[in-house]
């Protein structure tokens, strides 16, 4: 079996990582620099790509590795660029929920945080966040659940629900 | 699986398998409908995300994906190529043996004439042979 083509995982998986590792730093230009970090690894590695293992979570186990080589070589950053990032880029109506999405997504444990943001924003499956954080299927499933809670918590039920259309919430 | 009513909610909301009496149960525990609205405006503020990376990502991305394509192609488009004559050249002698087979070789005629000769009986031969 032939591997992966490096354009096609390029095209079809690099937004999901960018937004991604917006996310987990708060930084565009961050961000920016470890998706390119992430598809360089990608293109270094595609011949050991083994095929029992799923694209998306081979890709986000990339992610998770480049970012965490990153904060192992440079103290973490702040919150305060972050959250600035996050409301210039959120829509007017969403800006309140935006900031302080992000403010409690800075505030969660970095397992729970990654979990639910590759399910969130990445869209993978509990094996495959498994697959892509070296858990199980179960233990995805709980920190997901758990920072679901502790971001309801910081928001505050009618806070989060208050933002949201009728429209939205049929969706 | 947990059957604690929010996890069954979470597994629900991303589209993992739950057992249809969990959900039900989980439906009718108190707050089910205040957290289900949560996750849901959750999902909502995360989807409002519509960053992307500069162009200079896809510059940087385009050069290393094409010398790569530049490197790598050759060899294996010729691979692919002997490949794909060898695999003819096997069906068409295949393709052969198996008509020899089953029709033999054809009918086989004998050559057009390009000169006549003519005997003449007790001239140029005789009957009961060489004497």
């Amino acid at each position: 079996m032939s591997p992966p083509d490096a354009a096609r995982l390029f095209d079809q998986h690099h937004l999901a990582v960018f937004r991604f590792l917006r996310r987990m730093t708060g930084s565009l230009s961050l961000a920016e620099d470890l998706t390119q970090e992430v598809f360089l690894r990608v293109v270094r590695s595609i011949d050991s790509y083994e095929e029992r293992s799923r694209e998306t979570s081979w890709i986000f186990r990339i992610a998770r590795n480049v970012l965490a080589d990153r904060l192992r070589s440079q103290a973490r950053t702040p919150v305060d660029a972050p959250v600035h990032d996050a409301v210039a880029l959120a829509r007017p109506a969403v800006q309140p929920l935006a900031t302080a999405l992000d403010q409690a997504l800075s505030r969660l444990p970095d397992e729970e945080r990654e979990a639910f943001l590759m399910r969130e924003v990445g869209g993978l499956g509990y094996r495959e966040i498994a697959e892509a954080c070296g858990a199980t299927a179960d233990a995805a499933r709980m920190r997901i659940y758990r920072a679901r809670l502790a971001l309801r918590e910081a928001l505050g039920p009618s806070r989060s629900v208050a933002v949201m259309t009728p429209r939205e919430v049929s969706k | 699986m947990s059957q604690d009513p929010l996890v069954v909610l979470s597994a629900f909301m991303d589209g993992e398998p739950v057992a249809p009496d969990a959900l039900a149960a989980a439906l009718l525990a108190p707050g089910a409908r205040e957290a289900l609205l949560d996750f849901a405006a959750l999902r909502a503020g995360l989807a409002g995300d519509d960053s992307r990376p500069s162009p200079a990502l896809h510059r940087a991305m385009d050069k290393v994906l094409s010398r790569r394509r530049g490197h790598g192609w050759p060899v294996w488009r010729l691979l692919q190529s002997a490949a794909a004559v060898v695999v003819l050249a096997l069906a068409v002698l295949g393709a052969m043996s198996l008509r020899t087979h089953f029709y033999g070789r054809g009918p086989e005629e004998p050559p057009q004439a390009t000169r006549i000769i003519q005997f003449t009986p007790g001239v140029d031969w005789h009957e009961g042979g060489p004497q």
